[in-house]
C-alpha cells in the first residue's frame, strides 16, 4: 500500500503487574515491529507521535517500512513503501522523516506523506545502518557501505547543498554527530589495547582521536546538548559512565546492575536503561542524585536479535519511555508512562 | 492458491487448565486467522463444520480468504480467492457462502467450491462491514460503501431477482435483519442523547425508529427467531439485557461482570460471552435461570485489533463455542466443547 495509508489502531492498554506503571502496546500486527535505535530521534517535538520500523511481511528478507503512531495508539500511518530504506531518523522539528534508498538521500513529510529526493552520492552501495541529525536539522549523517567495501561516515545537508564522505574505514558503527554544535562526530570501532571503543573526528573528517572512556559495552550516546558522552560498561565493570573530551577520567553514574542500553533525556538530566544478565527491568536514573528505580519489566527475551532488546528511550518531554519487547512471542513496540512520583522520588 | 484447495489439518488439542474444557485449535498457520463476527452465521446446520477468515500472508494489506474446516480440525479447504472480499455469511442451509466483491454479490458452493455472481448494485464502491441472511436464506443484507463515505444497507434476493439499496447514511454499522420473518432491519448508529444506539427500519427502508435500549456497548444481536434483541452494556452498566420492540423496559439477563461480546444460541435459550476489564474468561449464560459459569479462558490480549477479541459464538446445536485468541502471539480460531454437565447445572 502507498505512503499515507492509515490503519486501525493496534493498541492494547495494560499495567505492569509489579510496578503498576501504565503501558500501551502500540503495534500488534504479527510481523517484526521495533523502535528506532535508542539514540536516533523518533519523536515529534510535542511528544505526541513517534515513528517505528515494521516488517512488511513475516519473512526474514521482508521490506522494512516506517510507520508513525500517536502515543495513545491511534493515528497508525505508513510513511514509507520503498524497498531498501535505511538510515531513518526523524527531524527534531518533527516535520520530516529522513532516510536513504540506494544512493539517494530522501525525506517524507509527516503531514502530506509526499516523498522528496534531496541528493545522491554515487559511492554508496545501498547498505546503511544508523543515522543522526543535528538539533537544527541542517545536517544528516549516516553510516554507509561504500563502493570499496569500507564503511563511510556520510554527511548530507538537509537543503540538498552538500553530499560528502567525511571519513571512511573498516568496522565503523554507531555514528553520532554532537547534536548541539555539529562540530564533532563520534563513532565506534573495535576496542583498542586500552579498551577504548569510541573515536572522535572533527566535522571535516580530520583530527582522529580516541575518546578515553574504557570498557564501554558498545551502547553509548551524546548526553543531550551537554557535549558529554555516556556509555554503558561491560558486564564485568557494570555501570554507566559519562565524560567530556578532555576530562581526566569518566564519572561513574550508577553501578550495581548490568545496565545494558541506556539513553539520555533530551535535557541531559535523566537516563533510562534496560538491564540484562539478569534482567531487572527498565531503570530510570537521575543523573545528579545518581538514584535509580525500576519503571517496568519488559518480559522481552533479550537474546541475539536486535528486536528482542528493549532499547528504551525517552519522549522529548520525558513523560514516556518507548521500548521493544517480544514477550508475546512477536516483537512489538510498547510505551510506558513515567509516573511523576517516580521522578520526584529520584530527584530528591 | 485457488478455491477448493485442500490443506493438511492445522489442529491442536488442548484442555483449559482451569476449567478442564476440551478445546481444539482449528487454525495453526501463522497469519491472521479469525472467526466470523459473533452474530454472522458461520456454521453448517449439522454443526459439523464452519467457515473462518485467514490472511493469505502476514502483511497488514494481505488478501483475506475464507476457509472451511470441520469441528474436529480436519477438512481444511480454501473457499475464496478473490481480492477485496467482504460481507461473508454462510447460508443457514450450509450450502453457500455469500460475500461481496466490489459491487457484486457472489456465492461459492460449499461442496464444489464453484463461484457464481448473484447480482450487482451499481454505485457501490465496496463492502463496508458485516452481512447477514434471513433464516430461509432468501435475502442477504450487507453494509455497502458509497462514494462520499455514506454506508448503504443493501438487500439482495439470493435467487438473483432483486438487488437494491434499502437505506443509507453516515456511520451505519452492525446491520442485522430480523432473521425469522425478515421484516425488520436493525443497525447501529450513535448513540443519541438518550444513549440509544440501535435503530430499526422496515424491510423497505422506511419507518426509522430507535430501539429503546440504552447504554449498549455496541455488541448486540437478534436473539434467534424470538424477535428480541440482546445487547451487552457499557462497563459502568455491566451486564446483558434483552428487549423486544414495544417493551416498556429491558430484561436484565446477567450482571456482575463486564460481559464484552455476547451472542445468542440459535434457539435463544443460551448466551455465550467473553469478558474484559477484567478478563474472567468465556461465560455460558442460561437465558431463563440467568445463571452463568466460566467455560474456558482464552488468554487473548483483548487489545484494539479485532482479531484479539474472542467474539465467542455457539454452533447451531449449542455443543461448541468458537472463539478467537492470540494467546500464542498469533491470532487463531479455537473451538471449545460445552460440557453437558455445565448446561445441566445452569439450566436447573
Amino acid at each position: 500500500m502507498a505512503k499515507g495509508q492509515q490503519y486501525q489502531p493496534e493498541r492494547r492498554f495494560f499495567q505492569d503487574n509489579r510496578t503498576g506503571v501504565e503501558i500501551t502496546q502500540l503495534s500488534s500486527f504479527p510481523t517484526v515491529n521495533s523502535k528506532f535505535y535508542f539514540h536516533v530521534n523518533a519523536f515529534t517535538p510535542d511528544s505526541k507521535s513517534l515513528v517505528f520500523h515494521s516488517y512488511k511481511s513475516a519473512s526474514r528478507n521482508s521490506q522494512i517500512d516506517v510507520f508513525k503512531v500517536d502515543v495513545d495508539g491511534t493515528g497508525l500511518t505508513r510513511l514509507t513503501d520503498n524497498p531498501g530504506v535505511g538510515g531513518t531518523v526523524l527531524s527534531y522539528d518533527g516535520q520530516w522523516l529522513y532516510y536513504m534508498v540506494g544512493p539517494e538521500f530522501r525525506r517524507t513529510s509527516l503531514t502530506t506523506y509526499e516523498e522528496q529526493t534531496i541528493n545522491r552520492l554515487e559511492r554508496l552501495s545501498g547498505e546503511f545502518d544508523l543515522a543522526c541529525i543535528t538539533y537544527d536539522d541542517r545536517h544528516y549523517y549516516v553510516e554507509a557501505v561504500l563502493d570499496n567495501g569500507n564503511v563511510g561516515i556520510v554527511r548530507f545537508a538537509a537543503d540538498g547543498s552538500e553530499a560528502t564522505v567525511v571519513y571512511e574505514g573498516p568496522g565503523i558503527t554507531h555514528v553520532q554527530v554532537e547534536p548541539q554544535e555539529g562540530k564533532t562526530i563520534a563513532f565506534q570501532t573495535r576496542p583498542d589495547e586500552q579498551h577504548r571503543n569510541i573515536w572522535l573526528i572533527d566535522a571535516d573528517g580530520g583530527n582522529l582521536r580516541p575518546f578515553s572512556l574504557p570498557y564501554g559495552n558498545g551502547h553509548w550516546m551524546w548526553v543531550g546538548g551537554t557535549g558529554k558522552i555516556m556509555s554503558n560498561l561491560e558486564k564485568a565493570h557494570q555501570g554507566i559512565a559519562v565524560m567530556r573530551e578532555g576530562d581526566e577520567q569518566a564519572e561513574r553514574l550508577v553501578e550495581g546492575e548490568h545496565f545494558w542500553h541506556a539513553s539520555s533525556s533530551l535535557d541531559g538530566e535523566w537516563m533510562v536503561s534496560d538491564t540484562n544478565w539478569p534482567d531487572n527491568g527498565i531503570q530510570i536514573i537521575h543523573i545528579k542524585t545518581k538514584k535509580y528505580k525500576t519503571l517496568c519489566y519488559t518480559g522481552s527475551s533479550s537474546s541475539h536479535p536486535q528486536w528482542t532488546h528493549p532499547h528504551p528511550s525517552f519522549s522529548p518531554d520525558g513523560r514516556y519511555v518507548v521500548f521493544n519487547s517480544d514477550a508475546s512471542g512477536i516483537p512489538h513496540l510498547y510505551l510506558a508512562k513515567v509516573p511523576e512520583e517516580l521522578y520526584a522520588e529520584l530527584s530528591r | 492458491m485457488a478455491r477448493g484447495q485442500q490443506y493438511p489439518s492445522e489442529r491442536r488439542f488442548l484442555k483449559d487448565s482451569r476449567t478442564g474444557a476440551s478445546i481444539t485449535q482449528l487454525s495453526g498457520f501463522p497469519t491472521i486467522n479469525s472467526k466470523l463476527y459473533f452474530h454472522v452465521n458461520a456454521f453448517t446446520p449439522d454443526s459439523q463444520s464452519l467457515v473462518f477468515k485467514s490472511y493469505r500472508s502476514m502483511e497488514r494489506d494481505a488478501q483475506t480468504d475464507a476457509f472451511k474446516v470441520n469441528v474436529d480440525g480436519t477438512g481444511l479447504v480454501q473457499l475464496t480467492d478473490s481480492p477485496g472480499m467482504g460481507g461473508l455469511v454462510l447460508s443457514y442451509d450450509g450450502k453457500q457462502l455469500f460475500y461481496m466483491v466490489g459491487c457484486e454479490l457472489r456465492k461459492v458452493c460449499m461442496s464444489t467450491c464453484e463461484e457464481e455472481v448473484v447480482n450487482r448494485i451499481e454505485g457501490l464502491v465496496g463492502v463496508a462491514g458485516l452481512a447477514c441472511t434471513t433464516f430461509d436464506d432468501r435475502y442477504y443484507f450487507a453494509e455497502g460503501r458509497l462514494p462520499g463515505g455514506e454506508v448503504a444497507i443493501v438487500r439482495f434476493r439470493t435467487d438473483g431477482t432483486e438487488a437494491g439499496i434499502v437505506y443509507a447514511g453516515m456511520g451505519i454499522t452492525h446491520v442485522q435483519c430480523e432473521p425469522a420473518e425478515g421484516k425488520t432491519i436493525a443497525f447501529q448508529h450513535g448513540p443519541d442523547e438518550q444513549q440509544r444506539n440501535i435503530w430499526l427500519i422496515d424491510a423497505d427502508g422506511g419507518n426509522l425508529r430507535p430501539l429503546e435500549l440504552k447504554h449498549g456497548n455496541g455488541h448486540w444481536m437478534w436473539v434467534g427467531g424470538s424477535g428480541r434483541i440482546m445487547s451487552n452494556l457499557h462497563k459502568e452498566h455491566q451486564g446483558i439485557v434483552t428487549m423486544k420492540e414495544g417493551d416498556a423496559e429491558v430484561e436484565r439477563i446477567a450482571d456482575g461482570e463486564h460481559f464484552w461480546h455476547a451472542s445468542s444460541s440459535l434457539n435463544g435459550q443460551w448466551f455465550v460471552s467473553d469478558t474484559n476489564w477484567p478478563d474472567n474468561g468465556i461465560q455460558i449464560i442460561h437465558a431463563d435461570t440467568k445463571k452463568y459459569k466460566t467455560l474456558c479462558y482464552t488468554g487473548s490480549t483483548s487489545g484494539h485489533s479485532q482479531w484479539t477479541h474472542p467474539h465467542p459464538s455457539f454452533s447451531p446445536d449449542g455443543r461448541y463455542v468458537v472463539y478467537n485468541s492470540d494467546a500464542t502471539g498469533i491470532p487463531h480460531v479455537y473451538i471449545a466443547e460445552v460440557p453437558t454437565a455445565l448446561l445441566d447445572e445452569l439450566g436447573n
